[in-house]
């Protein structure tokens, strides 16, 4: 996948048969981190349950309205458009914003499933067909992000 | 070592005696902390401090440093309504965030 063109807010990429159906079957799986991973506040509080469950419930309409959104722009008629040697795509700064959060979703969702390992210190240990699979679709979704902010942001080294 | 920023207070815009709403609501007395984790890429969390607070990318950096190195970075300091909603918003990116009550 690259970036073939950018003008005003409207970035269009090249992508081939392969990446189209890896991105597509990866924006899938969303949403992927469970509710329970986001807290309010790290201070236990006397509100802190309903506060906790308020946070959840907004950020489950949240994900439900990304979901359709996601969905909607990535199955929309005429979206990919043949090329000559590839699939062209294009999308708008904020749909950039939309792919970045569920991207990220699957990727944060893939490490919880692995065990929340310290990627920083090299490749977690996978003894099971699911761990693999999940440290595969980490580090896809880091690919696909890593391609949109180059995009956006123009500083991924 | 990213250097500390000092945290931005915003006053709220209310004359004293007017406004109903809790004590709580108006006081700009909650810091956003985003917490570090290994796997939220660098240029990512810098890409969305950029947008969720509007800030240039220098600033965007110097925080994302200090999340990375030391663990955390208060973001901001802001009322109960701003600080629940900044939280929101970088939570809806995968961020770990949270709002704590600055006792100081």
């Amino acid at each position: 996948m690259i970036l073939l063109k950018a003008e005003g807010d409207r970035y269009q990429f090249g992508m081939s048969l392969a990446e189209k159906t890896v991105l597509l079957v990866l924006l899938d799986r969303y949403p992927t981190i469970p509710l329970s991973y986001y807290k309010l506040s790290k201070t236990p509080g006397s509100e802190e349950e309903d506060n906790q469950a308020m946070l959840e419930e907004a950020m489950s309409s949240r994900r439900s309205l990304l979901k359709r959104r996601v969905t909607q722009l990535m199955h929309g008629e005429d979206r990919f458009q043949q090329g000559q040697n590839q699939l062209r795509v294009t999308f708008t700064r904020d749909e950039i914003e939309w792919l970045l959060q569920v991207l990220n979703d699957i990727r944060v969702g893939s490490w919880i499933r692995l065990g929340c390992p310290d990627c920083e210190k090299g490749v977690p240990v996978m003894t099971t067909r699911e761990d693999k699979l999940s440290f595969a679709e980490m580090e896809l979704a880091a690919h696909f992000e890593c391609m949109f902010l180059e995009a956006v942001d123009g500083h991924v080294t | 070592m990213a250097a500390v920023n000092n945290p931005v207070t915003i006053q709220p815009d209310t004359e004293k005696g007017t406004d109903s709403r809790p004590k709580d609501t108006l006081d700009p007395g909650y810091l956003v902390i985003c917490w570090n984790d290994p796997v939220n890429l660098m240029v990512y969390v810098t890409h969305v401090f950029q947008v969720v607070f509007g800030w240039p990318r220098q600033k965007a950096e110097r925080h994302m440093l200090e999340v990375h190195n030391k663990g955390k970075s208060v973001l901001t300091r802001e009322t109960l309504e701003r600080a629940e909603f900044y939280v929101h918003r970088l939570q809806e990116y995968g961020l770990q965030a949270t709002m704590e009550r600055d006792e100081q």
